[in-house]
């Protein structure tokens, strides 16, 4: 029983070679691709909206209404990261239903590989948000001797978040296997269902938990924001289109 | 359960790959139209609110218009019925006035047709009266009714208070000169002579009496008015003895009014 699709190779040169691990990704890439595609192909501003194009913008709306609550109202900015991370999973565990499909996120290279992508994203948008000097500062706040406890909790949840994935969608094919050989009709059938589950659960906790790492780069940032406004009224975090305080000044 | 360096590196990539098609094909048209329709949708509510404020101030302008309408409308109604109130009182009294203008009117209409019926019956009754008695007296006695009258005339002269007499003297030697008999029927020479010697002497006497003598004597002249129905008047000015059925007819005629107004006299 193969554990791994890393360990499907299809075609092989040198240090390069071409798994099932690979082609799959490329697979639900495409299909996520061409979802994308047919529900913003012939986009309605309004009803009726296509299948595809319902589907899609709840999707969005709910990812990007999580951002607006962890990361506040700058919202694009986190998206295509935040968003692409949690369709990517969520789309990779939703194929387990195939009998014959092997999800990608069941091969600890590609954990590792989006753990790795969060890893890099903390400090580039932490940097982005509160520069070099502002992000390297919260890792002696509030005290310098915290500074290898930080970097290590870094590594640590990088590899907490490679390996969660890794497990949840490893366990869940042991298990099923486990089960079709002791019985083969039925229960693996719900323990599916349970793996599908499974896989959404751990596609938003890999998201959320980015967002939160993410967020917790960039306080220092909220925080000299803050301190400019200098007790200025705070604006509307919720980004929407204020209607009531528009039309009061208007009317 | 190993990683694979290379696998890593291409998920890697992979993924930044499908974060930019994804970025590319998916997030910028579909947050691009959920902005729009937002936007569109925040316009549309606030516009929904600038139209409901007009059409609420258009509302409460129309609410003030109609009540200002209403009060007009109630002032003039008002006003309208004062003016209908007066007008009525107005004319209530010029009806009432009309009425009672009318209804003297017509009393003195009836009245004036009343007199002008008791005058043409006495008239009437007295000729026919006369007529009657003459008639009778003619038929069953063999007497003339016109000459017994000359004799009661001439009988009541004789009953004449001596005052009178000399009041009548008195206005006859007046600048009018003469006393009127006047009957109601022709009367012949023998008859007239008769009667003008007699008031001729009496007012002769009297005249002397009163130390006023007549200068050229009393002229007594005599004309006959069938007004006085069957009767004979002595008149000098304005001084009159008279004898006549007009007494028993003005009785008579008394009776009838009576019993035309439905009661007796007593």
């Amino acid at each position: 029983m193969e554990l791994s699709p890393d360990s499907t190779v299809f075609w092989s040169r040198g240090p390069v070679h071409l798994n099932l691990t690979i082609v799959t990704t490329w697979a639900v890439m495409a299909l996520i691709v061409f979802l994308a595609w047919l529900a913003t192909r012939g986009h309605r501003l309004y009803p009726p909206f296509s299948r595809s194009q319902s589907i899609f913008e709840a999707v969005v709306t709910v990812i990007r209404n999580h951002i607006r609550d962890m990361l506040g109202p700058d919202v694009p900015r986190y998206l295509p990261f935040i968003g692409t991370l949690f369709l990517f999973i969520s789309f990779s565990n939703l194929l387990i239903i195939f009998p014959v499909y092997h999800p990608p996120t069941s091969s600890l290279s590609t954990t590792v590989a989006l753990a790795l992508c969060v890893f890099f994203a903390v400090p580039i948008y932490g940097i982005a948000n509160v520069g070099v000097k502002g992000y390297l500062k919260h890792y002696i706040e509030p005290s310098v001797i915290l500074l290898p406890l930080h970097v290590m909790g870094e590594a640590v949840r990088t590899l907490t978040l490679a390996v969660r994935l890794f497990g949840s969608m490893m366990s869940e094919i042991l298990i099923a296997g486990a089960l079709l050989a002791i019985l083969p009709f039925l229960l693996p059938v719900v323990m599916k269902a349970f793996g599908l589950l499974i896989g959404q659960i751990q596609a938003y906790i890999f998201a959320m938990l980015a967002s939160i790492y993410i967020a917790s780069a960039s306080s220092a940032r909220e925080h000299v924001i803050r301190e400019k406004r200098n007790g200025q009224k705070p604006q509307s975090s919720s980004g929407r289109p204020q209607v009531q305080e528009k039309g009061e000044q208007d009317g | 359960m190993e990683i694979d360096l290379f696998t890593t590196s291409a998920q890697i990539v992979n993924f930044l790959v499908l974060v930019l098609l994804l970025k590319r094909f998916l997030y910028k048209p579909i947050v691009r139209t959920m902005d729009r329709r937002e936007n569109e949708i925040a316009e549309r509510v606030y516009e929904a609110r600038i139209r409901e404020k007009k059409a609420k101030r258009e509302a409460r302008i129309s609410r003030e218009k109609r009540q200002e309408l209403e009060d007009r409308r109630a002032e003039i109604l008002a006003h309208a019925q004062d003016e209908a109130e007066a007008w009525k009182r107005e004319a209530m009294r010029q009806a009432r006035d009309e009425i009672r203008e009318a209804k003297a009117r017509w009393h003195k209409a009836i009245e004036r047709e009343k007199q002008s019926f008791f005058k043409d019956l006495r008239r009437r009754m007295g000729e026919e009266v006369c007529r009657v008695s003459r008639q009778a007296l003619d038929d069953m006695a063999g007497e003339d009714l016109e000459r017994h009258m000359i004799e009661i005339f001439l009988k009541r002269l004789e009953g004449i208070e001596a005052e009178d007499w000399s009041r009548l003297a008195a206005v006859a030697a007046g600048p009018e000169q003469g006393v009127a008999v006047l009957t109601a029927f022709p009367i012949d020479e023998g008859v007239s002579s008769r009667i003008k010697t007699v008031v001729e002497a009496k007012l002769k006497r009297h005249a002397d009496a009163r130390a006023e003598p007549v200068r050229d004597g009393i002229r007594v002249r005599f004309e006959v008015s069938p007004d006085l129905i069957c009767g004979i008047e002595l008149r000098a000015g304005g001084w009159r003895a008279a004898w006549s059925i007009q007494s028993y007819l003005e009785a008579m005629e008394e009776r009838l009014a009576w019993s035309f107004a439905g009661s007796s006299p007593e």
